[in-house]
């Protein structure tokens, strides 16, 4: 098999999994959906990724049980074939948004913050090259480059929270919890559908990753690592913002730093710090896109993964590059639509494949 | 010869001149679209099928064609009587050899011996009792004769027997053992490499007392025939990366390995790398430290370098004297080196960045300051950029170039007149000259002059990135750049270990650790040590 899986290793799978979590968390927010009565954010995204890390969980159990390689060798030990294969096109489709979401939010901002003049089109790209190098280079080298730029990715986060000091006002909480139960189970439902591919990816690379085992653990320490700074983060924002406010915000940190540092003359890092984040969203969508092919070439018994990558890679960068001309309506409904209410159908399938495996006899085990 | 005359030779083109012309030999045309065609080249070499001869007329005349000894005075063949009676040859290379060895213990010796009665073997006999020599031995091989030879030893051949004995008395003239010129230290030890392999090997030694610590020698692979020493700790080193190194050295065929940096790009994977992935090294001190750890090293007969492999990016940000000082001055140096290198690779396109696509991000007194000194220059600020570091390139070639003290005299001239000449004449601002010569001092900072090199590569790729995408282009850039440090192996080690992937380590990778009492070798090794664990 030359799926370029490689070996990754526990801080590298971690690293992978906490960033993705992170930038996911919080930046790919959907601000007119989560912000829509009163701001919780800072309470369900946390909670929606300890939903996908309990789910997460569930679905390691089984795989532990069959003793399985991998989540489709899993799922089809589960479900069948076919069950395995509808499971897995939900995953893809998942990971597709976890993939679209972050990145087009970022060239967006490029083109609304930073390159003003330039066209929508030519920030694209720049990801092109980007996204095609690293995604051949394989999973050992995303996942390093993951480990690498982790803490550049938290020191930047730090960095415009402490900035964001003098604009702490805890008024702006009101009212607390004011969207309601209902709603914030709403945001952890729909979030769950951006969280959860991120850590099943670690089942679907599980061979890479020294197993199931070293996968759970690798899996446990991401999501804290994740929940305390997606809290954090979301809290701070909360903080500086009210939910008013933060309705028509797509990248509120960004806008934080832009609040704050304006008149600091040489201090003015806020554009400093969107690039690094921005490194991160391609970093994730790389990632995605690698789990996508991974499964993929599972799924139809690839050889090589990597043709499908570059198929995946050539559709995403396809699909942002549109999302800004005549199509830009359909594929923002449509993306959105996917994010609010996918975990309606993507939750209860997933579940469905999963779940007889965990739940069947040990008689009745298939190894 | 006339005008005319001359006008009619010119014109006269199917006729053929009478200058000389190199013509090719082979048989056949080029093909159109094709590099040079490599081709298996027979072999001619008399030596690999000969067998050695009772009869010395005959080998002579063997070593005459090999050697050509007609046209080459440099082979001597000296014939004797061994023992007073057996008519023998001793065959050496003049300049390469002794002489004072080879007449004290190999002609007089071999002449006023005398043969007992009753020896069989007479080759054996000349070994054990008649040659006074602490490296001797016997061959029946050809190749080994010549080899032999080509080393300065001297071999003899004696009547009525298919052996020849080897001798040593190599002498040859060499430099002695200098300050090291290009990795200089404060404090630690002053002493470099030599061009010869075995003083080499000696220095090693003499810090490595270590009954493990072995030296294989053999040839480079090139048709030079130079020696190679391969130096590891057996037991100690990883066994498949010595048998790693060894596979790619073994893999060499080429016209001349001439240098460790030839040796270096033949044995390394990837090749069009700007990086290293081998550390070289004129200092014993350093060999034998990367030694103990259970690296590999090669030396090379000829090179004042040593090569260790595998190597990672912060061993080669590492300075031959950054543990021989105290561990919070060994940790500001090496804060300092990273800061520089982050200034080399990063500034000028950075700059760049800000001024031409983000002039927002930079204060009003920065702008203006930008904006004054660049008024009167002509060229866009991208191409005053590389034009400077271009110039900042030919000053430093120039002055490595340039023997002795001109050579920093031309680092004065070119740093300080040249520079403030083209302020005053427009040609270039102050700003980014001193942009440019940060970027020069930052680099100077990195301890290896190939990864200096590499660096001036990735400042040119950010600096290209930078023009056209501004801090887009240098997010993807310093992306790529990564992703590439990421995926590169030097030896079968990834080249960002320890830090990614991270590997066990008590001491920090990025600064400098602690000096503690510790037997463990680096993790990333995986020495044989660890197995024991």
């Amino acid at each position: 098999m030359r799926l370029r899986e490689g070996r990754i290793g526990t801080q590298e799978a971690v690293a992978l999994t906490a960033v993705m979590l992170c930038i996911l968390g919080v930046f790919a927010l959907e601000p007119g959906f989560s912000y829509a009565d009163g701001n919780s954010t800072f309470v369900s995204v946390p909670l929606s990724i300890t939903c996908s890390f309990l789910f997460f969980g569930f679905v390691r159990t089984g795989m532990v049980r069959y003793a399985s390689v991998d989540l489709f060798s899993y799922w089809e030990c589960s479900a069948g074939k076919i069950g395995a294969s509808l499971a897995s096109c939900g995953l893809l489709l998942a990971l597709f948004l976890c993939a679209y979401i972050p990145t087009s939010r970022f060239v967006t901002m490029m083109n609304v913050f930073v390159f003003t003049d330039a066209h929508y089109n030519n920030i694209v790209a720049y990801l092109i090259p980007v996204v095609g190098i690293i995604l051949f280079l394989g999973g050992e080298t995303i996942s390093r480059m993951a480990l690498f730029f982790a803490p550049f990715l938290v020191i930047s986060l730090v960095v415009a929270l402490v900035s964001a000091i003098p604009s702490y006002e805890l008024y702006r909480l009101y009212p607390l919890f004011g969207d309601g139960v209902g709603h914030i189970a709403e945001v952890v439902g729909s979030n769950t559908t951006l969280f959860l591919p991120a850590m099943l990816g670690l089942l679907v690379l599980s061979p890479a990753v020294h197993g199931v085992s070293r996968a759970g653990r690798a899996g446990l320490i991401a999501c804290g690592i994740a929940v305390f700074l997606c809290a954090v983060t979301l809290f701070v924002i909360a903080l500086v913002y009210d939910y008013k406010e933060l309705t028509p915000l797509q990248l509120p940190l960004y806008r934080i730093n832009m609040k704050v540092q304006q008149e600091q003359g040489l201090m003015r890092l806020d554009k400093l710090g969107v690039f690094v984040w921005m490194a991160g969203s391609i970093l994730v969508s790389v990632y995605a896109i690698h789990i996508s092919s991974i499964l993929y070439a599972r799924m139809f018994s690839q050889e090589d993964a990597r043709p499908a990558g570059a198929a995946f890679a050539v559709v995403l960068i396809s699909i942002i590059a549109l999302g800004q001309g005549k199509a830009h309506g359909i594929i923002f409904e449509s993306v959105n639509f996917l994010h609010r209410y996918g975990y309606y159908l993507f939750l209860p399938l997933l579940f469905l494949v999963s779940a007889p495996g965990v739940f069947r006899k040990k008689q009745e085990k298939i190894i | 010869m006339n005008f005319f005359d001359a006008v009619i030779k010119h014109l006269n083109f199917d006729k053929g001149s009478a200058e000389f012309e190199l013509l090719e030999q082979e048989v056949g045309q080029p093909p159109y679209f094709s590099t040079w065609q490599e081709a298996e080249i027979p072999d001619t070499d008399p030596c690999t099928k000969a067998c050695i001869s009772p009869h010395i007329e005959e080998n002579l005349s063997l070593i005459r064609r090999v050697f050509r000894t007609d046209i080459n005075p440099d082979v001597i063949n000296r014939r004797f009587l061994f023992c007073g009676r057996i008519p023998a040859l001793a065959v050496f290379m003049n300049g390469m050899s002794d002489a004072k060895q080879i007449n004290d213990f190999i002609i007089r010796d071999g002449m006023h011996a005398a043969l007992a009665d009753g020896v069989s073997d007479l080759v054996r006999y000349a070994m054990d009792a008649v040659f006074t020599m602490n490296e001797i031995e016997e061959t029946s091989s050809w190749m080994q004769i010549k080899e032999a030879i080509l080393d300065g030893r001297t071999a003899v051949f004696l009547t009525g027997q298919t052996r020849a004995v080897l001798l040593d008395t190599r002498g040859y003239e060499k430099r002695g053992v200098e300050a090291a010129k290009n990795e200089k230290a404060v404090k630690g030890p002053q002493e470099g490499f030599t061009e010869s392999m075995r003083t080499n090997v000696t220095l090693i030694r003499r810090i490595v007392r270590c009954e493990d610590l072995v030296c294989e020698f053999r040839a480079s692979g090139g048709q030079n025939g130079v020696k190679i020493g391969i130096l590891y700790r057996e037991g100690i080193a990883n066994a498949s990366l010595v048998a790693e190194v060894k596979r790619r050295l073994a893999q060499i065929d080429t016209k001349q390995v001439m240098s460790a940096g030839t040796l270096q790009q033949l044995t390394e994977y990837h090749s069009l790398s700007p990086v290293p992935q081998a550390l070289s090294t004129e200092r014993p001190d350093r060999t034998a430290a990367f030694l103990m750890q259970g690296h590999v090293a090669v030396l090379l007969e000829g090179s004042p370098l040593a090569e260790i492999m595998p190597v990672t990016l912060f061993s080669l940000m590492e300075a031959p004297e950054d543990s021989y000082i105290r561990r919070s001055a060994g940790m500001l140096l090496r804060f300092v080196r990273y800061f520089g290198v982050c200034i080399s690779v990063l500034l000028p396109g950075y700059f760049l960045a800000m001024v031409l696509h983000h002039q927002g991000l930079l204060s009003t007194e920065i702008l203006s300051t930008v904006i004054a000194s660049r008024r009167m220059v002509f060229e866009p600020i991208a191409v005053e950029l590389l034009l400077l570091l271009l110039v900042f390139q030919l000053i430093r070639e120039a002055g490595m170039r340039v023997p002795g003290t001109i050579g920093q005299a031309i680092g004065i001239i070119g740093g300080l007149i040249l520079g403030q000449a083209a302020v005053s004449a427009n040609l270039a601002s102050s700003v980014i000259l001193i942009v440019v010569a940060l970027t020069g001092l930052g680099s100077f900072c990195v301890p290896d002059y190939s990864m200096q090199l590499s660096m001036a590569f990735y400042r040119l790729f950010l600096i290209f990135a930078a023009w056209m995408g501004g801090l887009l282009g240098i997010t993807c850039g310093v992306m790529l750049l990564i992703a590439h440090l990421a995926w590169l192996k030097s030896y079968g080690v990834p080249f960002l270990t320890p830090y990614a992937p991270r590997t066990k380590r008590k001491k920090p990778f990025f600064l400098r650790g602690k000096v503690t009492p510790h037997r463990r070798s680096e993790d990333y090794l995986n020495t044989s040590e660890d197995s024991l664990l």
